[in-house]
């Protein structure tokens, strides 16, 4: 076995103990929030950032209760050492960076400027961050899908700067939002099927099976 | 029959290889515990689809040998347990890899 076979099984233990879908979920959420968010406000329903406030609070309370008590119970818990450690906070930085563009860019479109202006820089730069920041991801992480995911937020901020016309403009971030929430919910509910909580003799449940 | 000396050397390879580690449960046990940091009994049962009781006996004999340690952490308040491998571990981990890999490569195609 060689060395770049550790590194393999490695990843594979990796993919194995965050493919649940619900950081699927997450992002599904994420861009419907965004998307519903400025839908309301076209619409006359009061202030974007609230209702993406009020949209996101529950998402996140089901993120942590989801991985709490529902998901460490049946995957149980791993630690990985530090190479991977590393690989993870470079993700998180880029992942951190782009978020941070994206909503400085479409809290100006939604609620600074009430009609989008067309800019160039603002979309070429959201580009190359979210596009390298899911690639970056996808190779790091194994994950071939977050390629596709990297295309979806590609597509939606630069319709959401580009399509001036205000009722039109949310659809694409919607409809990619609920492609990605659709894909985690399946995830979630094969997890959920092929994970059953484990029957655990009450003695050992804390200590593990053989420190009763 | 006799054994020629290749036979020999290969037989004497073969019993030198660490009976503890040779197992298929253990060595996936061990191979698991080399890549991570550290994992629970839940998550080494899902990764090797161990039954509870398997699990507990190949872990006993892992521990018992000095190859995995045990750390126990509180979490909400209840006593938890994680496994990582020793020092110990990782180097008779090498250890029986490298002497796996040479018995491979001196087997014939």
């Amino acid at each position: 076995m060689k060395e770049t076979d550790l590194r393999t099984t490695e990843s594979k233990v990796f993919r194995f103990s965050i493919d649940h879908g619900v950081w699927d979920i997450y992002l599904g959420c994420l861009l419907l929030a965004m998307g519903l968010s400025a839908l309301f406000e076209d619409l006359g329903q009061g202030s974007s950032s609230a209702w993406f406030l009020g949209l996101m609070i529950p998402v996140l309370i089901f993120f942590y209760a989801s991985r709490k008590y529902l998901i460490e119970p049946r995957l149980g818990k791993v630690r990985f050492g530090a190479r991977r450690k590393n690989s993870l906070r470079v993700i998180a930085g880029l992942i951190g960076l782009a978020v941070l563009v994206g909503l400085g860019m479409w809290w100006a479109s939604t609620s600074l400027l009430n009609v989008p202006t067309p800019s160039l820089l603002p979309v070429i730069l959201w580009v190359v961050l979210s596009l390298g920041s899911f690639s970056v991801a996808a190779y790091l992480l194994g994950f071939p899908r977050l390629y596709l995911y990297g295309l979806f937020f590609v597509a939606v901020f630069t319709t959401l700067e580009l399509i001036p016309t205000p009722a039109l403009r949310t659809i694409p971030t919607i409809t990619a939002g609920a492609v990605i929430l659709l894909i985690g919910s399946l995830l979630f509910a094969r997890f959920l099927r092929n994970y059953p909580l484990p029957v655990i003799p009450d003695t050992e449940e804390t200590h593990g099976p053989h420190r009763a | 029959m006799a054994h020629t000396e290749p036979d020999r050397q290969m037989v004497q390879q073969l019993t030198s290889l660490d009976p503890i580690i040779h197992a298929p449960a253990r060595l996936a046990l061990m191979t698991y515990l080399y890549v991570v940091d550290s994992a629970d009994y839940v998550f080494l049962m899902r990764l090797t689809d161990l039954t509870w009781g398997n699990l507990a006996s190949h872990l006993n004999k892992l521990e018992e040998a000095g190859y995995v340690a045990i750390e126990k952490e509180f979490r909400n308040k209840k006593p938890y347990s994680m496994l990582r491998l020793t020092e110990a571990g990782r180097l008779a981990y090498r250890a029986y890899k490298a002497g796996l890999q040479d018995i491979l490569a001196s087997l014939p195609e």
